[in-house]
């Protein structure tokens, strides 16, 4: 290799670093700047509108890791939110309010659940596993409406109290929304570092072609696997967040409404990026609720712009957004 | 001087000002939020809800000397985006107060009534516990309560022979109010029961289901199917396998008017185990009267039950609101526990330290009009089986603690 | 043991199948020709029940008059959108194609909810199949039996085309292998475009057909959808005597579930589809593609 080659490489490896460390530092300023806004005299509407937004894009955020990096596109996703949902609720109403128990509790029945339930069912792939992750999540719903005694049925689980941190009461508004903006950015960066670690590399291996990928060594079972329990639990800190939010939940929470929902806020945002869910997330809420008061033609509009992001954006909303960013850093070096 | 000059002047300005301003408040409206179905297999009961809530504002005309205004939200048949609306409907529109929710919706906004802080009047909700072990001092009913339902049924059975001896079969959406309605049959005493089949939430072929019923010899069907679209289904089908040849159809709460409409004849195999609302009780109530025309003119057709119930509640809450005088939720809910209201459903009041309306159901069988009447053909007769007898106990006994 | 009872739900289940069967074979097309997944074809199937009512009620046909026309409406249609949306996107990885029909999905029951509303509508048999015969004793639509007839036999003709065409031919050589399809001169755009057109007008049938029994809303094609892809994912993805074995497989669970278990019934379809892939990936007949 020549000279200017190594150089040339040398360079693109240091802005590439600086590259890195800017993105961590912009999630970190995103989420201060969100939570500022409170404080800036942004109607208390539109903080309970973000907050809904930012629980949705935890748990995006939990499908892009499975589908977005690795590539195991799912039609179930409603099975670890609802399940957290419904686990938090159960626990902070008849034991604790407090919110990491409650939370401790949501994962560990998610675990229990999305261990074996993984096991099995990463064997499959593609429109296998995506019809198989469906099926897992309507039985999951059908569950919640026989076990009455447990769930109440269609009628949902009513009552939940309102969060509480170390003894002192998380109100809905300005607190639970800070308390929302802090567990977001943290999955956010948590997710970060994994996608850009030598383990989420492989994933982005597994996801471009298995089996090259077992071909040279990596153990894909294992890592699929990783990634779905991750997933699940992931969704499941949204889910804790959505019942407190709520104050109950229904099975409707687990249907597969549910789970395209999420599939269409991860992949209008870019699979496969960091702020694409986000993104997506916020957009879904906003507009929804935007077209569906009084005005009837939300799905076809919805459906409209959906296409045409699909169409010209093929890497989302966020794609447009980190061509921008890219081109800025390719300006700037 | 010149300093006086000013200050006057000033002072004159800011007295016009205040002045045009406080007409202006006494002009602006006083907002009143509705969140009900808006789409989906359930919409003709969001319809009905809201037509009667419309044309019960137009009743009462203004309140307090400002106009009303309704805005409307809907719910997506969806508990949690019901809790975003009710949220977005005080947050954002700042109403008085919430109605038009129906089940789903009350017992989601339960769970955050004390965070709206409005009084919310509901009804269309069946489920007992929103008024019993659930109550909360914000959320008022004036539909009756499942279990309510359950003594009309009794009720009926009791003066009628044919349902004494007949052999009942259940069949219904996986709902724990159906299993509510199987329970209470079960519960009637002598009563031969043959079996009960429940269906996936979003069923809408009926055939094994019936087949069920057939198989088991049932010459009495109650079918606690969702108010709707889907009841109406069930029936046609029930009677395109013949089931309405060998049973009769027993409705636990009634049907709506544009169902029985749609039925036309066939509404004659059905049996109401206790409708929450009659427009044929005016024969015998005025307001009743008075709600009909005025439905009938606003809208065209006549007044179902859900319409009916739905003016009422409208009407209590305007009443509410008059009589303490503003529009302050917690002098509302004070007014609210203590009035009188006549309603199209007959004088209501709420039950002492209790949020259930202690309002009677209408029994009696679907009819052939011999004229047609506010364009309707067949309606049901009504017979009012009184609050006294459905719900004798008080708000306590029944587990309310407020 | 009430044979008869078990009869009447296997009746039932083969009714529903018929129904199943007109969807999934369209499904099943165009994924085997074209590697796409059409999350629309839910959606054309409630336009084809929206556009039975236009005809009949707009222009004031009678019932089979207007279940001939409401497919030959929606099949160019059809043509167009896949010319529009799908065909420039072809090369793209296979989400896309998967993203482009979810979306069209959305547009397609908005484009209905805005013009006829979101209300549910009903509409009666025809006249003279508006009674109910006796079939071995009990009572059942005559309308319902009529319906799966004619969806049977549809299907029946769909794969006689496949098998003994030349049209046919060139569907099966596309599937099998399309490079080489194309360099023997089989024009695979054009067909791609034509077979997704007439996928959609079977859709639109089935929804016409079905639209006495099961009425008529906007969202009406979205069981169904689900259905068609548990029949085609288990029959196996490309492979049309999959989707006939998957179609009564699935329609005969649901209704011998739904008498049997009652509420449990779908979940006990989802549990037993779910075994089924697990223990055979690529479905009843898939020949190793799985993604």
């Amino acid at each position: 290799m020549t000279t200017e080659a190594l150089a040339g490489r040398a360079i693109a490896m240091k802005t590439e670093a600086r590259r890195r460390q800017a993105t961590a530092l912009l999630i970190v300023a995103g989420a201060v700047l969100l939570a500022l806004l409170p404080f800036a005299g942004v109607r208390s509407f539109t903080i309970t509108l973000l907050t809904e937004a930012l629980i949705f894009a935890i748990w995006a955020m939990s499908l892009d890791l499975m589908t977005g990096y690795t590539g195991m596109l799912t039609f179930g996703h409603a099975a670890g939110f609802g399940l957290g949902g419904y686990a938090a609720g159960y626990f902070a109403r008849e034991v604790t309010a407090d919110f990491v128990a409650s939370l401790l509790v949501a994962e560990l029945v998610i675990l229990s659940v999305a261990v074996p339930i993984g096991f099995v069912a990463i064997r499959l792939s593609g429109a296998a596993f995506a019809i198989v992750s469906l099926c897992i999540a309507q039985v999951f719903f059908q569950i919640a409406v026989a076990w009455r005694s447990v769930t109440e049925g269609m009628d949902g689980l009513v009552g939940v109290p309102l969060p509480t941190v170390l003894g002192r009461t998380i109100n809905v508004g300005t607190e639970f929304y800070l308390l929302t903006v802090l567990i977001a950015g943290a999955v956010c960066l948590g997710l970060r570092q994994l996608v850009i670690s030598p383990f989420g590399r492989t994933l982005g291996a597994i996801r471009v072609n298995e089996d090259r990928a077992a071909a040279i060594g990596i153990n894909v079972r294992l890592h699929k696997w990783l990634v779905f329990v991750m997933s699940w639990a992931i969704a499941g800190v949204g889910g804790t967040l959505m019942v407190f939010m709520k104050a109950g939940t229904t099975p409707m929470s687990l249907y597969w409404i549910e789970s395209g929902n999420v599939l269409i806020m991860a992949i209008f945002g870019g699979l496969g990026t960091l702020f694409g869910p986000v993104v997506g997330a916020v957009s879904f809420v906003f507009l929804r609720d935007a077209l569906t008061t009084g005005f009837e033609v939300w799905q076809l509009a919805f459906g409209v712009v959906f296409v045409i992001v699909v169409l010209v954006f093929p890497s989302g909303l966020a794609g447009i957004v980190s061509r921008v960013w890219m081109l800025l850093w390719r300006a700037r070096s | 001087m010149r300093g006086l000059q000013s200050a006057l002047f000033t002072g004159f300005v800011s007295l016009l000002c205040l002045s045009a301003g406080g007409a202006t408040i006494a002009q602006e409206p006083i907002k009143v939020g509705v969140l009900t179905i808006r789409s989906g297999p359930a919409k003709p009961i969001g319809d009905d809800i809201l037509a009667g809530i419309e044309t019960a504002t137009k009743m009462y005309g203004r309140v307090l000397n400002r106009p009303i205004e309704l805005v409307v939200e809907e719910s997506l048949f969806n508990a949690q985006a019901a809790v975003t609306k009710a949220t977005k409907l005080v947050q954002q529109n700042q109403v008085a107060s919430i109605l038009g929710t129906s089940t789903i919706e009350t017992l989601a906004l339960l769970s955050v009534a004390d965070r709206l802080r409005v009084p919310i009047v509901t009804s269309n909700s069946g489920s007992a516990a929103i008024t019993r072990e659930r109550c909360n001092r914000w959320v008022f009913r004036t539909n009756a309560e499942d279990l309510m339902s359950v003594e009309s049924l009794r009720e009926l059975v009791e003066k009628t022979p044919r349902l004494q001896q007949a052999k009942w079969f259940t069949i219904g959406h996986d709902y724990p109010w159906s299993r509510l309605v199987a329970s209470s049959v079960k519960g009637v005493q002598d009563l031969q029961y043959v079996g009960e089949t429940f269906a996936p939430l979003d069923t809408t072929d009926w055939a094994p289901f019936i087949a069920r019923a057939r198989a088991a010899g049932a010459t009495a069907v109650i079918m606690p199917v969702t108010l709707g679209v889907p009841l109406l289904q069930f029936i046609q089908q029930a009677n395109e396998f013949g089931l309405t040849g060998t049973a009769v159809l027993v409705s636990p709460i009634g049907l709506p008017d544009w169902l029985v409409e749609k039925l036309g004849s066939t509404s004659t195999n059905v049996i109401s185990a206790g409708s929450w609302a009659a427009w044929r009780y005016e024969e015998a109530w005025p307001t009743t009267k008075e709600f009909n025309q005025a439905f009938y003119a606003m809208h065209g057709r006549v007044a179902g039950m859900q319409s009916l119930q739905s003016g009422s509640a409208t009407l209590m809450l305007y009443n509410a609101m008059t009589k303490a005088g503003s529009v302050d939720p917690e002098a509302i809910v004070e007014a609210l526990e203590t009035i009188e209201v006549n309603t199209p459903v007959g004088s209501l009041k709420f039950q002492p330290n209790g949020r259930q309306a202690l309002v009677s159901l209408f029994l009696g069988p679907y009819e052939k009009l011999d004229s047609p009447r506010y364009g309707a053909t067949y309606a049901q007769r009504a017979d009012p089986f009184p609050a006294s007898k459905s719900l004798p106990k008080s708000a306590a006994e029944y587990g309310c603690k407020l | 043991m009430d044979w008869n009872f078990l009869f009447v739900n296997i009746l039932n289940g083969v009714v529903y199948g018929a129904f199943l069967l007109l969807t999934s074979l369209g499904l099943s097309l165009v994924f085997g020709l074209g590697r796409v997944v059409n999350f629309a074809h839910g959606a054309l199937y409630a336009m084809g029940g929206y556009a039975l009512i236009a005809v009949m009620y707009g222009v004031g046909v009678g019932y089979w008059l207007g279940l001939v026309v409401a497919p030959l409406l929606v099949i160019p249609i059809a043509m167009a959108i896949e010319r529009a949306t799908i065909r420039p996107i072809r090369q793209r990885p296979d989400v896309d194609t998967l993203l482009v029909t979810f979306g069209l999905s959305s547009m397609i029951v908005g484009g209905i909810e805005y013009v006829w509303g979101t209300g549910t509508k009903l509409l009666p048999p025809p006249a003279p199949f508006a009674a109910t015969v006796d079939v071995l004793g009990n009572q059942y639509p005559l309308y319902r039996l009529v319906a799966a007839i004619v969806s049977l036999l549809v299907s029946a003709g769909v794969l006689a085309v496949i098998q003994f065409t030349p049209i046919g031919l060139r569907i099966r050589a596309i599937t099998d292998d399309p490079g080489m399809a194309e360099a023997l001169g089989v024009n695979r755009k054009w067909l791609l475009t034509l077979v997704f057109g007439c996928a959609a007008g079977l859709a639109a049938l089935a929804g016409a057909l079905g639209a006495p029994v099961f009425a008529i809303h906007p969202e009406m094609g979205m069981n169904i959808l689900i259905d068609s892809f548990l029949v085609v994912v288990l029959g196996g993805l490309g492979s049309l005597t999959g989707s006939v074995i998957g179609a009564f497989f699935v329609s005969l669970t649901k209704s011998i579930g739904g008498g049997y278990f009652a509420e449990w019934s779908t979940a006990f379809l989802f549990l037993v589809v779910a075994m089924a892939l697990i223990l055979r990936p690529t479905g009843i007949f898939g020949r190793g593609r799985v993604a």
